[in-house]
């Protein structure tokens, strides 16, 4: 398995979205040195793929890059000529949290207390503190039964109290010292403020803050349990803990952060000295949307020469942006929420915003309310599905083929926006049918003009005519040699001579007809377990109900053929005319989140001047360290990143890969699965805790602050605090950028050298003083309004000419890797996915008290008719297993999962089940044609299983 | 007069509990204990499963606070008159007063109140009295609430949004042949 996985790990990448290049074979290694701009979008690629030199930002198909330069220039140029205007800054104030009782203690306590006994003390010290809290009477009102002094509750782990009058302030409040405004953003996308109501140094309550627009104030159960409950959770990592026992036997040693920064070193120079800098490597996830936190990996990987493991595909998240990539030029996008209000239908695939964007889901009902037809395609009934007009159940990892299948009623009907194919799409171009190439003259497009009946040339629209991604701004008007002839043929067949040559072609959006003819309604339902007349009626839908509204999410993108419903979509959209339009569109996730990482300049993320990193798939990473190719990776760092449990492939993890390691650190707050698997853990702070961060939002474009609430507990740091402490260990932090306040690397690194106008427009004082500012995108913001994209024809790319060999040159359905279709489902039958629940982000809640009210127990979600079969009550304790391992779990009888399907929500730990965890299940097989695109999705839903009661 | 009470629309309501969280957080609410209970259709607040049979489903909840009734069952039955009802139509306990006898739960017919057994008191929703009464006019489980599912108000204030609710809508009262005149009105935004 390890060799065949080492070849295809040497497939040729030619179609990809990477942002800087450094030029640099390592040895006889084909692979080239380089890192990138945007490091959770970084791809190996080889150095004959690759003809330049410098360092470009650049976000569409690298062999059509022209001079990235020139186009950073011209940006610049645009930014400050723009209706944006120009922003000098000034000098930062530093914001200095107050020296609190707590943290004194703490401190002067230090040198004579043991860990537990610093801990035991300050809690009799708080406690105190709390019960002689000067008091106020509860406004007379008959007393708050069973009230508890707050602070004393939280600090003792929310442990019952005598009955005591909650204290009370004029202004309905509990008595505080202060209220900070921090976001809350654990990776569940909403990045929602919070108010955090202080103390004595503790939060005894939490609010939503207030947004410009307060369509955007919200909290939710999962915040505020993190707020009242995480942060205080006696599975914090309090302290630098050295492992003393074996590897995961959880035996540990509390050392200094001295000692620890001093291991690190020895532990980082030997590798450097023994095996060569790259042997030290770095892997980040996005535990926090702190912007640093999220370049964090590749910041340190670039200060110490070492490798940086990209993120995307390992995350997960990297499906949708390969629909994206090859037809829009951008990895995502979408309108604004409020954008839905006005919309006649919105059709949803994969997408369970009630579960997952439980923020925004409030949108979707204010435009249902509106009038809105609300449509779910999935195959379970989620909670979103309960909320639509309609819901569509599917077979799982088969969307693709629904959508063709519209397209193909679509197309059949000649519903399709002729105009908009011929002058927004590449649907006019001729295909040369025996490369599937493009016939070119010179390096223009062919069309077939009807009214000359001749051919006719169009050329791309010049790089410095499109939006620079993550930018959408535009300059100028589309040249006319650029505009397609309006008598374009977008059907029909032609023999025709350009330059002496002769062709046989067809216009792409030809050949997408001709692709569509196999999706009939009767075949798709019988792929996709929906019933043809329901096809027929969403097609009709989809094309009377306008405008109408496509959405795209994480649904399907959870399978190993996860791109194609998004390729398939976009299509769908774009054939309709409905790409860029209000109301409409094609939507998947247009926040600031990605795009603000997609904007950072080297710079940001070279924190050591001419010191560069290596970057290899992070899909690949446990590959990469079993086979110790294509070199010796000794040390790896983890930040937030619960790979203990949000991992593919656990045995083969723990068997092949940890043993190749000699020393692993994770950066951690929990004492969690990962963390357990540690050689270091180092203790990280909470939100509410860090001095000073900037935080950006998935879905909204909004860019906040977070500033410190209460002092950083036990001897927890941030990451960009142990990066700083770190380089002081190195003797390097003078000549480097960690010398910085993390204040000023966000104003100078993130913001000001911004590369998208959008950011690097806003006043970052502006910001430090209103705490929440929206980016400058046009507002309401409309995904692709300008119907210029950033792909090399600057058209939407229906054909994809570099993937004519994978088969994908324009949208189809293959089966999903584990399709319960396969041989192997005779073995293992069960589709086996691991959705979310509306009460947790993946790993991070489980195990807060709050939560567990609302969830006691992880629990198996099948079928009354699975589990019939297998003599299966709810509350049985069930074994599922498959080729990759097992665990055991109990029952839970539910209407809500399709039979022939079961689900374990994820993100329990594994101390939590009965035996095992589910990730011991779950594979990371390679997708040739996602690793041509940009690199293979983790696809956690995309697993046989079998269960029997254990 | 004022007479506050409840409008919830059930069809923005996803089963989140951020309004029992929230409710727990800002009345310090015993472990275990809830003071607005989302029920299931199981009538339970785990386990949230759909009824019907696949694919032929439905998911719905009911946020069940204390109903602050008009005649309210559990006064009149508290040996201790430790549960009173304010001019303002808030049903209340004075904790100094309660013994934890447990009457009051027996008698609610809405599940509304439960024992603290650790500190022997009855723990109920006292409507954010403490809020409305400084004059933030909110609860915290409606500011709370994502999905903007709660609406309190005055119920006698014809220009109240909750009135305008109840005037506007086809509302409906939970379990109203206990006689109790309950305050909760829920209503469908889009129909069920």
């Amino acid at each position: 398995m390890i060799n065949a996985r080492k070849d295809r790990m040497r497939l040729e990448f030619r179609y990809f979205t990477v942002a800087i290049h450094i030029i640099e074979p390592v040895g006889n290694m084909r692979w080239v040195k380089y890192t990138t701009f945007s490091p959770i979008a970084t791809f190996p690629i080889f150095a004959n793929e690759i003809d330049f030199r410098d360092y470009r930002p650049y976000s569409a198909n690298v062999r059509k890059t022209g001079d990235m330069q020139k186009q950073i220039h011209n940006a610049a140029i645009r930014n400050k000529g723009s209706d944006y205007g120009y922003t000098p800054w000034f000098p930062a104030v530093i914001f200095r949290c107050e020296k609190r009782r707590r943290r004194k203690f703490m401190l002067e306590n230090r040198d004579s207390l043991t860990g537990e006994e610093l801990d035991a003390s300050a809690i009799a010290q708080e406690e105190q503190v709390s019960s002689t809290m000067k008091r106020r009477t509860f406004l007379k009102l008959a007393g708050s039964a069973c009230a508890t002094a707050l602070a004393a509750q939280v600090l003792t782990g929310c442990q019952k109290k005598e009955a005591e009058v909650v204290a009370a302030a004029d202004d309905g409040q509990p008595d505080y010292d202060s209220v900070t405004r921090i976001v809350c953003a654990p990776n569940c996308v909403g990045s929602c403020g919070i108010n955090a109501f202080v103390k004595d140094d503790t939060i005894i309550k939490v609010e939503p803050a207030d947004f410009p627009d307060k369509a955007y104030n919200r909290i939710c159960a999962r915040g505020i349990s993190n707020a009242m409950q995480r942060v205080y959770s006696p599975d914090r990592v309090k302290y630098p803990m050295k492992r003393v026992g074996e590897r995961g036997s959880g035996e540990w040693e509390r050392i200094s952060w001295d000692d620890a920064l001093t291991l690190i070193h020895e532990k980082m120079q030997y590798n450097i000295d023994t095996y060569g800098p790259t042997s030290n490597a770095w892997l980040g996830m996005t535990g926090s949307y702190s912007a640093i936190v999220q370049i964090y990996a590749t910041m340190m990987a670039m200060t110490y020469e070492g490798t940086a493991f990209t993120a995307f595909g390992i995350m997960g998240d990297n499906a949708c942006n390969m629909g994206f990539l090859p037809t829009t030029g951008v990895q995502q996008d979408a309108s604004a929420w409020e954008d839905m209000t006005g919309s006649k239908s919105i059709i949803m695939f994969g997408c369970n915003y009630a579960e997952t964007n439980m923020q925004e889901m409030h949108f979707l009902f204010d435009a249902q309310e509106a009038g809105a037809k609300v449509i779910v395609v999935d195959p379970r009934f989620s909670r979103t599905a309960s909320k639509a007009d309609w819901w569509i159940p599917i077979r799982p990892g088969t969307d693709a083929a629904l959508i063709c299948s519209l397209m193909n009623h679509v197309v059949e009907n000649k519903k399709y926006d002729e105009e908009f194919i011929r002058a927004y799409t590449v649907g006019a171009f001729l295909v040369d049918s025996a490369t599937g190439k493009f016939v070119r003259s010179g390096e223009d497009y062919v069309v077939w003009d009807e009214s000359t009946k001749a051919i006719a040339t169009v050329k791309a629209l010049p790089d410095e005519a499109k939006p620079a991604y993550p930018s959408v701004a535009v300059a100028g008007d589309v040249p006319a040699d650029a505009e397609v002839p309006k008598a374009a043929a977008i059907l029909g067949s032609y023999s025709i001579t350009v330059n002496g040559v002769a062709f046989e072609a067809k216009p792409s959006f030809q050949l997408l007809v001709e692709s569509l003819a196999e999706y009939t309604p009767e075949k798709a339902a019988e792929i996709c377990e929906v019933p043809a007349e329901d096809i027929v009626k969403l097609a009709e839908i989809y094309i009377n109900e306008t405008p109408a509204r496509l959405h795209i999410s994480q649904g399907t993108n959870r399978y190993w053929n996860g791109h194609l419903p998004t390729r398939a979509a976009i299509q769908l959209a774009a054939i309709c005319g409905n790409v860029g339009k209000p109301n409409a569109n094609i939507n998947w996730a247009g926040g600031t989140l990605m795009k603000i990482l997609f904007g950072v300049g080297l710079t940001a993320v070279q924190p050591y001047p001419e010191h560069f990193c290596s970057s290899l798939p992070g899909t690949q990473w446990m590959d990469t360290v079993a086979t110790q190719s294509p070199y010796p990776v000794k040390l790896m760092w983890i930040n937030a990143y619960g790979w203990g449990t949000q991992s593919p492939e656990m045995t083969y993890l723990k068997n092949e890969v940890l043993p190749q390691l000699d020393f692993i650190i994770v950066s951690e707050q929990m004492m969690n699965a990962g963390a357990e698997m540690a050689d270091l853990v180092l203790p990280i702070s909470s939100y509410y805790e860090e001095p000073f961060d900037l935080i950006t939002a998935w879905s909204s474009m909004w860019v906040q602050i977070r500033e410190q609430a209460i002092s950083q507990m036990y001897e927890s740091k941030t990451d960009y605090q142990v990066g700083q402490m770190l380089a002081e260990k190195f003797g390097i932090l003078e000549e480097t950028e960690w010398k910085l306040d993390i204040k000023d690397y966000y104003r100078k690194h993130v913001i000001e050298e911004n590369a998208a106008p959008e950011f690097n427009t806003i006043d970052f004082d502006e910001l430090l003083e209103k705490k929440v500012v929206r980016a400058n995108y046009p507002d309401p913001y409309v995904a692709f309004e300008s119907l210029r994209f950033n792909t090399p024809s600057g058209k939407v790319e229906l054909y994809a000419e570099n993937l004519v060999e994978f088969g994908e040159q324009l949208a189809c359905h293959y089966e999903p890797f584990e399709s319960n279709r396969n041989a192997k489902a005779t073995e293992y039958p069960l589709t086996f996915m691991n959705c979310r629940t509306v009460f947790t982000t993946h790993s991070q809640h489980v195990n807060l008290d709050w939560i567990r009210e609302l969830i006691p127990e992880p629990w198996l979600e099948i079928s009354a008719e699975d589990a019939d079969a297998r003599g299966i009550a709810s509350g049985d304790v069930v074994e599922v297993y498959n080729d990759r391992g097992s665990y055991k779990v109990k029952a839970l009888i539910t209407s809500e999962i399709k039979p022939g399907c079961v689900n374990q929500r994820q993100g329990w730990w594994p101390k939590h089940f009965v035996e095992g965890h589910y990730s011991n299940l779950l594979h990371m097989e390679l997708n040739p044609a996602q690793d041509a695109i940009s690199e293979t999705n983790f696809a956690p839903y995309d697993n046989l299983v079998q269960v029997k009661k254990a | 007069m004022t007479k506050y009470g409840f409008a919830i629309n059930l069809h923005r309501c996803i089963g989140c509990r951020t309004c029992t969280i929230s409710c727990k957080m800002e009345n310090a609410v015993a472990a275990g204990l809830q003071r607005i209970r989302v029920l299931n259709a199981a009538g339970t607040t785990t386990y949230d499963v759909p009824t019907g049979d696949y694919p032929d489903l439905a998911l719905d909840w009911t946020p069940v606070p204390c109903q602050h009734c008009d005649t309210p069952s559990c006064i009149e039955v508290c040996p201790v008159d430790a549960t009173s009802k304010r001019d303002d139509g808030i049903v209340v306990v004075d904790i100094e007063k309660c013994i934890g006898c447990g009457k009051c739960v027996d008698a609610c017919p809405y599940g509304a109140r439960q024992l603290d057994e650790t500190a022997e008191k009855v723990d109920k929703c006292q409507l954010c009295a403490h809020r409305l009464d400084a004059g933030l006019g909110t609860t915290m489980c409606q500011i709370c609430c994502p999905n903007r599912a709660i609406a309190v108000g005055d119920l006698d204030d014809p220009e109240s949004a909750v009135s305008k609710i109840v005037a506007g809508n086809e509302t409906k009262l939970l379990n109203p042949e206990a006689g109790t005149a309950p305050n909760v009105h829920y209503w469908y935004s889009v129909a069920n």
